[in-house]
């Protein structure tokens, strides 16, 4: 056979092996056999650090609180506490919280493993938290007020090993105290009510000192003491939990569940319209999510979720700026910037945003503390009403000097890039809402995520959009990082608010263990938000899941904690 | 030694040491853009606030604080040991990520690249023996389309077609969910199906490749359709054609052994250059298709300005490209004696 003949021949057979492989591949997926009973579940969330020492991202705590038992969690469907690995709740009345508020003593169950056999004890759980201070990861810093730490954290700065190793002596000595095999006792620097929340946080969870040891960060590495363990693990695409054994609690509905990551979220909906997967969990798009709210082969479940949304203003002063503690004034700073903070307050309309941006998935908020969560008041509503007030707006603009043809004219900046693809419709209805006062000219623009983190935090913006997931699940994490000025979170938000008499009340209600006086105290820090206006609460995200109608058993907590456990298909 | 080959060892060394200036050009450059950019790799890892005291931790430990030219330093000291550091945003080692995604840019390179050359040079070449004539200007249409067609939008209108209405294929993944993946070997489920002898495996992994595949490959059969049409058509009016037909070699031969052989030289070098690139990940594929390849990572890695993934995604590109190229080259020396003279 000549040359060119068996070119032509190969290249046939090739063609005649990939039709051969394609509608082989098609037969078999046609025709597959029934489906292993195995839960699947897709998302869109990528893993960062499994590691509770430095994971401080959604899904790698989420992925750790299915595979890890936390020492409290959360009654399903509430923010509510309730004893996990912990054989009670720590409080005044039990003696778990000493009479000062400055001891905590933990009750470890009896008889509690890891997946590999290895006990779970008090001394387990020093070494766990003593390994957490000394690495310094992302979330570290949310021990700092144990007796110890805070000097730590600060002799890491010098950079001086005997100093840093001094310092980390006293910590061990001051900080976790091993009282017997279950039980250790914690010693506070200050009173810290949200304490007891950070022991249902992944930073506290106990791990296994054979595979964790206290020199390094383990990212890949899950062993577990909750109800699953990570049989299979494909970083970035494919989670497989499998039951444990040695588990002390009730064992999982589901013996085996698979978690399948998807780049995007119309991934996400195609695979769930096509069942290929029998849960889409975060993100699918608002319209996809409405959209299947009406199909009804599937089902559609939604619920609050600890996620905020605010505008944050630029409050950096003259004086401040002359001072050096803000890069340079602002139009929104001094009298005449509360003015016109109010009034665009006043012309906010949160409305338009649930409903040309989110088809209607999200809830306005009126407070910096979201709805369900202890103390939380609509200071928002009462004070500038739900819906736009543009008569108050246009008073108070008026008050400030604008007119409709001497228009005040700001630029609103925004970020898809870590927000999503809704923001410039948030940002739009931002602009109408504004601009119907027809005394405000917006233009808006936008940055992507590490640029627009520089910009701010430079001073570089007067207004802009801003999000928040709370370190941990407690009040105190919606006020202090927002109002208080030693938690140095305005000038990285970049507002650079300051009110003394509201730092004082923030420090009170963090001190008081009383549930009475603190949600008062959480009422006047709200007031005083709504006074001084440093931020705008816009709406709250809510969870939104679509499944089968064979599955049951998904609770959608407040807190976003995502039970994989509760859940089985039939 | 006869001479030629001697040549050809001088022009294979000489490629290799310009390989080094090379590779330090571009980290160089890489170093010096990411400096330039602007965002702190750090502080963007964290969301709307970060702690001080570990940002500074952090960045202490990276060295960021450090004088330029000492990072710089340190940077090839580190690249020319084999060091490619450790991801700021996943703790993890830098060749650690890269491995863990290369197995579905290969899978995807392979595959498309196949797909590709089926169509880009058959099609090509029966254009080119057909000029002006309808098969022609049909060929051209088809090259011209599909080098053109947005590719995101490309591989939605294929998902749709034949993953949601027809059902015919998966939607997107490199592997059912309701399947267990094959025992890791080398990270190719096509491979490691096949390794493990589970057929269902291996079917359900080409299954996954199809229409991604299909997708890159169509559209890079565009550019191939067209070099390879305007190659044949030269090739085929050059002088030694028009010697060997009237030499009274028949058509058949004439065209398989001296037109379409010096046709596909200009071809083949293209080719090379472009699997090169899509070893550094083709990111619009991967995304619409949930491929977590390099392309992705990369992305990824540049949203955060996660240095020491960059570089060392850099690093793994500029070896892979030269090594390429050298190859490349290497083989255009075998084929056109003059280019190693």
């Amino acid at each position: 056979m000549r040359t060119g003949s068996r070119r032509l021949l190969a290249i046939v057979v090739v063609v005649v092996v990939i039709l051969l492989l394609g509608g082989g591949a098609a037969y078999i997926l046609l025709t597959a056999p029934a489906p292993a009973k195995v839960l699947v579940i897709g998302t869109t969330d990528d893993e960062i650090s499994f590691d509770p020492a430095d994971a401080y991202d959604y899904f790698s705590g989420n992925i750790i609180q299915n595979t890890m038992a936390m020492l409290l969690t959360y009654v399903p469907g509430t923010t509510n506490l309730t004893p996990d690995l912990l054989g009670e709740i720590p409080t005044l009345a039990n003696g778990g919280i000493s009479a000062d508020g400055l001891n905590y003593t933990l009750h470890l169950r009896a008889n509690l493993k890891f997946e590999d056999g290895r006990a779970i004890n008090s001394t387990t759980l020093k070494y766990s938290w003593d390994r957490v201070v000394k690495l310094n990861g992302l979330p570290a810093f949310l021990l700092d007020y144990i007796s110890g730490a805070h000097e730590y954290f600060g002799a890491l700065q010098t950079k001086d090993a005997t100093v840093i190793a001094n310092a980390y002596a006293n910590y061990t000595a001051q900080g976790v105290k091993i009282v017997d095999g279950t039980t250790v006792k914690v010693a506070l620097r200050q009173k810290w009510s949200p304490f007891v929340s950070l022991l249902a946080f992944t930073v506290t969870t106990i791990v296994n000192p054979k595979s964790f040891t206290n020199d390094r960060f383990y990212p890949n590495v899950v062993v577990s003491s909750g109800p699953y363990r990570l049989s299979t693990y494909l970083p970035h695409q494919r989670y497989e939990l499998t039951a444990n054994p040695n588990y002390y609690g009730t064992a999982p509905k589901m013996n085996r569940v698979t978690i399948v990551r998807y780049t995007t979220s119309v991934d996400l909906k195609l695979a769930m319209s096509t069942g290929v997967i029998d849960v889409a969990y975060r993100s699918l798009l608002p319209p996809d999510f409405s959209s299947f709210a009406s199909n009804p082969n599937v089902k559609t479940l939604q619920g609050a979720s600890p996620v905020i949304r605010y505008l944050v203003f630029n409050m950096c002063s003259s004086a401040d700026a002359a001072a050096g503690k803000c890069p340079r004034a602002t139009i929104f700073s001094d009298a005449s910037g509360t003015l016109l903070r109010k009034a665009l307050a006043y012309a906010s309309n949160r409305t338009d945003i649930a409903t040309s941006a989110y088809s209607n998935t999200v809830s306005p908020l009126y407070s910096l503390i979201p709805e369900g969560m202890f103390g939380h008041e609509d200071v928002f509503k009462t004070t500038y009403g739900a819906s736009p007030n543009i008569a108050a707006a246009q008073s108070l603009l008026t008050q400030a000097g604008y007119s409709t043809t001497n228009k005040l004219s700001l630029t609103l900046w925004y970020t898809p890039s870590h927000y999503g693809d809704p923001e410039i419709f948030v940002a739009q209805a931002l602009k109408r809402a504004w601009e119907a006062t027809n005394m405000v000219a917006v233009t808006l623009n936008e940055k992507e995520w590490a640029d627009y983190k520089v910009a701010r935090t430079a001073g570089q913006f007067e207004v802009f959009l801003l999000g928040w997931f709370p370190d941990y699940f407690d009040s105190d994490d919606y006020v202090f990082p927002f109002l208080h000025w030693a938690s140095g979170g305005s000038a990285q938000f970049g507002d650079w608010y300051h009110n003394d008499s509201m730092d004082t009340i923030i420090e009170a209600q963090a001190a008081a263990a009383d549930p009475v006086q603190r949600a008062q105290l959480l009422g006047q820090i709200q007031q005083g938000l709504a006074a001084d206006v440093p931020y705008v609460p816009l709406w709250q995200t809510n969870q939104a899941v679509v499944f089968k109608p064979t599955v049951s058993g998904i609770v959608l907590d407040p807190i976003q904690f995502f039970r994989y456990f509760t859940i089985s298909v039939s | 030694m006869p001479r030629s080959t001697a040549s050809l060892r001088a022009y294979v060394i000489t490629r290799v040491i310009l390989m080094v200036p090379m590779l330090v050009l571009l980290l160089t450059f890489t170093f010096i853009i990411l400096r330039v950019a602007p965002g702190d790799p750090v502080s963007t890892i964290f969301g709307e606030r970060g702690n001080p005291v570990v940002i500074d931790r952090i960045k202490t430990e990276l060295g960021l604080y450090d004088p330029l030219y000492i990072q710089y330093f340190r940077y090839l000291r580190d690249v020319f040991t084999g060091n490619m550091g450790t991801s700021i945003l996943t703790n993890r080692p830098v060749i650690d990520e890269i491995s863990s995604r290369m197995p579905a840019t290969i899978e995807l390179t392979f595959s498309s690249m196949f797909v590709a050359s089926v169509l880009g040079i058959g099609l090509g070449t029966f254009a080119g023996t057909r000029r002006d004539r309808l098969p022609d200007f049909a060929t051209r249409l088809y090259g011209a389309v599909a080098y053109n067609i947005p590719i995101f939008w490309f591989g939605l209108i294929l998902k749709l077609v034949f993953a949601v209405w027809l059902g015919w294929l998966p939607v997107s993944g490199r592997f059912s969910p309701r399947l267990s993946p094959p025992p890791t070997v080398t990270g190719l489920y096509t491979i490691d199906s096949l390794l493990a002898g589970n057929l269902p495996a291996f079917v359900d992994a080409v299954a996954h490749l199809i229409l991604p595949s299909l997708t890159l490959g169509i559209v890079l059969s565009g550019f191939f359709v067209r070099i390879t049409r305007v190659n044949v058509i030269h090739a085929m009016g050059s002088d030694y054609v028009e010697a060997a037909r009237a030499r009274g070699i028949p058509d058949r031969s004439v065209f398989f052994r001296h037109g379409l052989k010096n046709a596909l030289v200009p071809v083949v070098t293209t080719m090379g250059l472009t699997f090169a690139l899509l070893f550094s990940g083709a990111i619009l594929t991967e995304t619409v298709f949930s491929f977590e390849g390099m392309g992705r990572f990369v992305y990824l890695a540049i949203s955060y300005r996660d240095y020491p993934a960059i570089q060392g995604a850099v690093v793994y590109y500029g070896i892979l490209m030269v090594i390429i190229s050298l190859g490349i080259d290497i083989v255009n020396a075998f084929v056109d004696p003059r280019i190693r003279y």
